[in-house]
């Protein structure tokens, strides 16, 4: 039995900028029991397709028939009806899944009350569920009071309690560590295996991609390939084929080549100049200002959240002119080391040089005059003004550390042509794809030539291309012009790519971290 | 239970989150407070009202009245008679105990004039003369005459009874019946078997009189009174068609109608103030919208349908609305039975404080509430130029307030104030005019806000970052801005409403009185004060003399004159009259004043001596004539001395000066002509003199320069010598014999006189005739409305006084006099009791102060003044704090932002400056458009003052006023909030930049 069955599916999204499509032609079928794992970068449309099985979008044109409902044609109740018996929606973000007023027990147990089998026997699955992911001790506890994997279990949990047909995840591991990565999976799947469900799972990661029967590639609104390692690719209806990157890197392909075809092959050939190599150099006045005397140190660190103790007596080095990727599990201070380092909060016990002077967090004013002077900050979370222009929200960045007006609009000239995105620089933030706003954030926080760098999960939420290129240049930038960068992050490229990891709680030991987190 | 996973969940949320249900429940419960104390004070007032008018009324027009008539020769019983007492005591409480009045038939069948037997029972009536009487024994019985004949100690025989009358008696004013039954003369009797002999075949009236007791009408009941009364009266009549019945039905019917229109009006005032609370609610959603799109996501989720995620949330907001209903209804109840208790009101008045009505609003109020939270609560859908439920109600307020402005005369102040309509259309107006204006405003700010940023990209960082802040929230900001416009809007027109309505209580009371105080009194068939000399036991003040008098004019293609009140006051009075407005006449009243003294008349003559005794003259006349010497005091009175008679021979004529009329001057000689006509043809006059103390004559004129008045002006009046008279020179006078006959001193009076004319009169000249003279004006001005002129606002003339006097009593003098004195000082204490005394003759006094004290003290406007008050306190402190709640919402959700600021090395001074602009931004924002919303809405207040007053036609017109210091005040409290709320950003405690970028 066919659970999803899409064909030439466009949606086409109304924003007040503009229109978006989201979804261009894409066409996909999932059989029953069957576990599909959708990869691709960042807006090429895998949550669209996912809000479209949900019923949440509507495809502006072709067939998408989710357990036998036409989404297009059904009914309001129709897909309400859908959503609440059929289907499980297991989110990125589990905040937006788990209502904060109530327990884990009523959390879970919450769909079957929705449905109104709520019973002895409903009370039985919900414990049952319960112990099966471990969370039987906090079945009273609020999500507030729960870890990210905990909750990200309830949410699973929550989801399948009901023994749905179809389970829709989107990135559900996209916040976690790996361990809680793989716990969380490993529950995700078996669940769905016990309930006879198929599985849509929207994924960056390889890791989970591997453990499902089948994997499917979407670039541009489409379905581009199928297969892990070496994806086949698609050649859609209307004859577009899509060529990965790497693809094309490897065979030096740009923007025009020449097609020549022969039975069973079509060869395409480079037709292009060689690409510019001035775009990607950091700016000259970046390479004069090298220089070696932004090590950062931390001594004797102690720092604690209410009754949890973080850092104990924690001591480390950051040379400078290096990327340092602190990496750690869930929870283990990762971001608070990170906070620290940036005067964002003050230390319990300890002091934290940069360049051989204390950073002394606690008088707000001398610390906010040292980040204009010294810090590149690019937060997991950073947002962008939607309504300014790519350069307009670089330009801010200038503005907020002092500089002229004409400075600063020189200034985000040269940094967002050191991010790539010259080309985009008048474009509205909000219509950017989100690897593209992170790197336009990138270039917002190092604007004022920054000797000190420090990025909070800077891949957190991008594909592996685009999260690459976040890494690249954020190598550069330590390699080029000798700032001392330091990523908190549990994303294996990074701990590739960095010069030198350290590793909190769990990982392993280079340094005196203690860390209280599992 | 279906929905009790919902509900339980709600309970949770509700519990859990307190604050925002909290604010719900308050708005609601302040909302339905309002309108519950609204529709409170409402039946407050009708029943003070209505006690207050049903008491000021006359006792002729709050009598049930039933008169039945007894013919012994017709009927064998006086069966009427019970029929009538059942009926009124049937009212019960409602009326006093009836008094009975029966009148037979004249004792003398054949003479319908003659004297009659009345009797009296159920009230007294006062001893005027005479004893009271001793009732009767035997064959004799003591009566009181009701008539002057018979007088007392006169008798006569009824039968075989004689009535002794001892003395006199009136009927009081109540009890008395018609005059077609009590006519003639009539004795009053004591009722009992010996009048029952005395009358027994004879036929009689009763009339049966019962005064409704106001203390017992309750307001709430009166449509149900009046009901009731007619259809006694009506089954009463129906029982006994000869019978004839009244009641005070129409009163009932026309204080029930003005009551119910007033408590009508009041509750949509109420309702009105309800629905800025409900846009305070509204306001409060938008504030919350992230938080219900993220609840809603989780629950969706969670498997949570449309329809479910829906229920909830209105079970969310249902439970604190509906308990802020049934807190605001149970509070009502308790209230208005407090209140009942403590006035003493009936039974019913706990209903008519909570009618269904009121209730229904409440309801209203919390569904209100509740729709406003749940729709207001979820994130508006993006797309551009989209007409949605809020522009189309917008677009519809638009459409009614221009058809109303346009095509019906809908706020037109005199239009309205002459409808019945218990609520109009206008008094939605206002809250039409808020919805569209705030739906502009709400979609014109977002724009603005983007102009303004981008005008400041050059600008300091602060600013800069204040206004993306706007930019980047623009539904909060545009919100927050609207509902401070909207609130401080309302609170303007509050204020600028209750203002309007107090200063024109004023402006009616100074239009009405003219000066402080003015008496007029009346002199037999006419108005007069004279003399005005009386007044100086009252005041040092000398009393402006005023002639209000009614004048026939000619309208052009109308063959009835049109009646015109005429105003005489001194023209340099006029420009010191009290209620006068500039808005009147283009001519300032002084300038008025001014142009009718030119020209100007005074009557003069040769003045008596403070002690001459007599005067004395000879003088003869053709034909037997009646001499008579008119004097006019200081006091503005004529007096007349009759001198005697005179014919062809000289006769010496000498009168005695009354005392009252010494040192007056002398005003004419009036010739009367013979018994078949009062005009002479004419006479011969010496000089006249008068006699001073010690005997001494002095000559007081010489007439020589006297003149002899007439309309067609052909009397003559020439010096003449007498050769053989006793006086050698003198006067001869030819009179014209029509109308009256005089000679007065000579002065000039004016072809036309000037006048000041209203709108119905037309400019140039104009002929009226003032008390049988045609006289002749000039109107040089022209005025909308005159002071004191209130029954024919429009048609009236203004004449100065002494012109008029003297025009009027030129050809007859002592044709008018004074009918108004005006004062401009304070009245003396106890005035009213004074002018009720001797000299005065029950003088009728208006004063400026009694008159805007009754204004002031009316129930109904005291209580709307309070509510209007009540009204902007309350649409202030929400704007203030709807104010105070954005600030909160942005520093909650910029906490991020400003923390991603801060870690780029922003100071967190330059980000509470930024706040602080932001606010201040959308605080002058807010407040220009309150400070525009408020002036424009007071020019609406002229014509909601008309519908929520006493709905009657304002004179003068009601002129909306806008007070400056509300909105100095508002301003300041605005600042204040602007200043506390950014001072609490910048020195509350705050979580570290750390935790905040986390969004934790």
């Amino acid at each position: 039995m066919t659970v999803v069955a899409g064909r030439d599916v466009y949606v086409i999204h109304r924003a007040p900028s503009g229109d978006v499509a989201a979804l261009r032609g894409l066409s996909l079928t999932v059989e029953a029991r069957e576990t599909v794992a959708v990869l691709g970068p960042s807006g090429a449309g895998k949550s669209s397709l996912l809000a479209a099985c949900a019923g949440r979008t509507r495809p502006s044109t072709g067939d998408l028939d989710v357990l036998g409902v036409s989404i297009a044609a059904a009914g309001p109740r129709a897909l309400d009806a859908l959503r609440r018996e059929q289907l499980a929606l297991v989110p990125q973000n589990f905040n937006r899944a788990l209502p904060r007023d109530l327990t884990v027990e009523e959390i879970v147990g919450l769909p079957l009350r929705l449905l109104g089998r709520w019973g002895a026997a409903a009370r039985e699955t919900v414990a049952a569920l319960l112990r099966r992911s471990g969370l039987t001790t906090r079945a009273e506890a609020r999500p507030r009071e729960l870890s990210g994997g905990e909750q990200q279990r309830v949410a699973v949990c929550a989801a399948l309690i009901k023994g749905p047909k179809l389970v829709l995840a989107d990135e559900p591991t996209g916040q976690l560590d790996a361990v809680h990565s793989k716990l969380v999976i490993d529950l995700l799947l078996e669940l769905s295996g016990e309930a006879g469900a198929s599985v849509l799972v929207v994924t960056h990661d390889p890791a989970i991609a591997a453990r499902t029967a089948r994997t499917v590639h979407v670039r541009d609104g489409r379905v581009s390939g199928e297969g892990a390692v070496e994806p086949v690719l698609v050649v859609d209806r209307q004859g577009w084929l899509r060529i990965p990157r790497s693809v094309r890197d490897a065979a030096g392909l740009h923007q025009h080549v020449r097609a020549s075809a022969r039975r069973g092959a079509v060869v395409l050939t480079a037709d292009d100049e060689p690409a510019p190599v001035a775009a990607t150099r950091p700016p000259a006045a970046e390479r004069r200002r090298q220089v070696a005397s932004t090590a950062v140190g931390v001594e004797q660190l102690d720092k604690s959240h209410g009754t949890q103790r973080i850092f104990q007596a924690l001591t480390h080095e950051f040379a400078p002119g290096r990327l340092h990727v602190v990496a750690g599990p869930s929870g283990c201070g990762k971001t608070t080391l990170l906070d620290l380092i940036a005067a964002l909060d003050v230390p319990d016990r300890g002091v934290i040089r940069v360049a051989g002077e204390a950073i002394d967090a606690g008088d707000a004013l001398a610390a906010a005059a040292w980040r204009r002077r010294t810090l590149g900050h690019l937060s997991q979370h950073a947002s962008l003004a939607g309504t300014l222009t790519a350069r307009e929200n670089v330009e801010l960045g200038g503005a907020a550390r002092g500089m002229a007006p004409a400075e600063a609009r020189d200034a985000a000239e040269r940094w967002l042509e050191w991010v790539g995105l010259a080309a985009l620089g008048d474009r509205p933030a909000e219509l950017l794809s989100g690897g593209e706003q992170r790197r336009v954030a990138l270039a917002r926080a190092v604007i004022g030539e920054p000797s000190l760098i420090v990025a909070d999960e800077p891949t957190a939420h991008l594909d592996r291309a685009n999260g690459a290129t976040v890494l690249h240049l954020l190598k550069r930038a330590a390699a080029e012009h000798g700032a001392t960068v330091i990523v908190s992050s549990h994303d294996p490229d990074a701990l590739e790519a960095a010069d030198e990891v350290f590793p909190l709680g769990s990982v392993g030991s280079k340094g005196a971290a203690t860390c209280s987190a599992p | 239970m279906r929905d009790a996973p919902l509900l339980r969940l709600a309970l949770r949320r509700l519990r859990s989150h307190p604050v925002e249900p909290l604010l719900l429940c308050a708005a609601v419960l302040g909302g339905c407070a309002l309108v519950s104390a609204v529709s409170l004070i409402g039946a407050v007032g009708r029943e003070q009202a209505t006690h207050a008018t049903l008491s000021a009324l006359p006792d002729a027009r709050r009598d049930v009245r039933a008169q039945v008539r007894y013919e012994p020769a017709i009927s064998s019983d006086a069966g009427g008679e019970a029929v009538a007492a059942a009926a009124i005591d049937r009212l019960g409480e409602l009326v006093q105990r009836p008094a009975r009045v029966r009148v037979w038939g004249p004792l003398a069948p054949e003479d319908e004039l003659g004297t009659r037997l009345v009797s009296l029972t159920g009230a007294r009536a006062p001893l005027l003369a005479g004893r009271a009487p001793a009732g009767c024994a035997r064959r004799r019985c003591e009566v009181l005459s009701l008539s002057p004949r018979p007088a007392p100690g006169q008798s006569f025989k009824v039968g075989a009874t004689k009535l002794q009358v001892v003395g006199r008696t009136r009927l009081p004013e109540g009890v008395r019946p018609s005059a077609t039954v009590l006519h003639g003369r009539a004795v009053l009797v004591s009722d009992g078997p010996a009048v029952a002999r005395m009358v027994s075949q004879s036929r009689r009236f009763s009339v049966f009189t019962a005064p409704l007791r106001p203390g017992r009408v309750e307001g709430a009941q009166l449509g149900a009174i009046a009901d009731r009364l007619e259809r006694h009266l009506r089954r009463l009549h129906q029982e006994d068609l000869t019978s004839i019945v009244s009641g005070p039905v129409a009163e009932l019917r026309q204080i029930d109608r003005r009551t119910s229109i007033a408590q009508r009006r009041l509750l949509v005032i109420g309702i009105e103030g309800a629905a800025l609370l409900i846009a305070f609610v509204a306001f409060l959603a938008t504030t919350r919208r992230g938080e219900v799109a993220l609840g809603n996501a989780q629950l969706a989720y969670l498997g949570a349908s449309a329809p479910q995620r829906l229920r909830l949330r209105v079970l969310e907001t249902a439970l604190p609305t509906g308990l802020a209903v049934a807190v605001a209804l149970a509070g009502a109840v308790v209230l208005a039975e407090a209140v009942r208790t403590a006035e003493g009101f009936g039974a019913s008045f706990v209903a008519s404080a909570l009618p269904l009505s009121t209730i229904a609003v409440l309801c209203g109020l919390a569904l209100a509430g509740t729709f406003v939270a749940v729709g207001w609560g979820r994130a508006p859908r993006a797309a551009r130029g989209r007409v949605g439920p809020l522009e189309a109600g917008a677009l519809v307020a638009l459409a009614v307030i221009l058809w109303q402005a346009s095509t019906t005369g809908g706020l037109d102040p005199a239009v309205l104030a002459r409808r019945d309509a218990g609520v109009p259309v206008v008094l939605f107006v206002p809250v039409l005019a808020v919805v569209a204006g705030g739906v502009l405003l709400l979609r014109l700010l977002p724009l603005g806000f983007r102009a303004l940023e981008r005008l400041a990209r050059h600008g300091p960082l602060s600013f800069r970052l204040a206004l993306l802040g706007v930019v980047r929230r623009p539904a909060l900001a545009a919100g927050a801005t609207t509902f401070l416009a909207v609130a401080l809007g309302s609170a303007l027109f509050s204020l600028n409403y209750r203002t309007t309505l107090v200063d024109q209580g004023q402006a009616e009371a100074a239009f009405r009185a003219g000066a402080a105080w003015r008496t007029s009194e009346r002199a037999g068939s006419a108005t007069s004060v004279a003399p005005l000399t009386r007044y100086r036991s009252l005041t040092r003040e000398p009393p402006t003399p005023v002639i209000r008098t009614a004048a026939k004019m000619d309208v052009v293609d109308d063959p009835i004159d049109a009646d015109v009140e005429v105003l005489g006051i001194p023209h340099d009075r006029i420009g010191a009259l009290s209620g006068w407005r500039p808005s009147f006449s283009r001519t300032t009243p002084a300038r008025i004043g001014r142009a009718l003294a030119k020209p100007r008349a005074r009557f003069r003559g040769p003045r008596l001596a403070a002690g001459a005794t007599a005067i004395r003259m000879w003088a003869r006349a053709p034909f037997q004539s009646a001499v008579t010497v008119r004097l006019l005091t200081d006091g503005q009175q004529f007096g007349a001395l009759p001198a005697g008679g005179i014919g062809p021979a000289w006769r010496h004529l000498q009168v005695a000066i009354p005392r009252g009329l010494r040192d007056a001057t002398l005003a004419s000689i009036v010739v009367g002509g013979s018994s078949t006509s009062s005009a002479a043809t004419g006479a011969d006059f010496g000089s006249v003199q008068q006699r001073l103390a010690g005997g001494r004559w002095v000559t007081v004129s010489d007439l020589g320069d006297w003149e002899a008045p007439d309309p067609w002006g052909e009397s003559v009046l020439v010096p003449a010598g007498f050769r053989h008279g006793p006086v050698a020179r003198g006067i001869r006078v030819t009179f014209v014999p029509i109308g009256v006959s005089l000679i007065r001193p000579s002065f000039d009076l004016p072809r036309a006189l000037p006048a000041l004319g209203g709108p119905d009169i037309p400019r140039g000249r104009v002929d009226v005739k003032i008390a049988g003279v045609e006289v002749a004006l000039d109107v040089v001005a022209r005025s909308r409305l005159l002071p004191t002129v209130t029954e024919q606002p429009r048609r009236f003339v203004l004449v100065d006084y002494d012109t008029l006097f003297a025009y009027l009593n030129g050809t007859q003098p002592g044709l008018i006099e004074p009918s108004e004195a005006w004062f401009s000082s304070r009245p003396p204490p106890g005035l009213g009791a004074r002018l009720r005394r001797a000299p005065f003759r029950s003088a009728a006094v208006v004063r400026q102060d009694e008159v805007e004290r009754t204004a002031r003290n009316d129930r109904l406007a005291l209580d709307a003044q309070a509510l209007l008050l009540a009204l902007a306190v309350v649409a202030a402190l929400l704007g203030v704090g709807g104010l105070l709640i954005a600030a909160g919402a942005m520093v909650r959700d910029e906490a991020q932002e400003q923390a991603e600021y801060e870690a780029m090395g922003v100071d967190r001074n330059a980000v509470v400056l930024a706040l602080r602009l932001r606010l201040a931004i959308m605080a002058a924002l807010g407040v220009a458009g309150a400070v525009a919303g408020g002036v424009a809405g007071a020019a609406m207040t002229a014509s909601l003052v008309a519908v929520s007053g006493a709905a009657r036609v304002p004179l003068p017109p009601i002129e909306a006023r806008v007070t400056l210091w509300s909105c100095a005040l508002l301003l300041a409290a605005v600042a204040g909030a602007v200043a506390l709320a950014t001072a609490r950003a910048a020195r509350g405690p705050r979580p570290s930049i750390a935790t905040r970028l986390r969004g934790t």
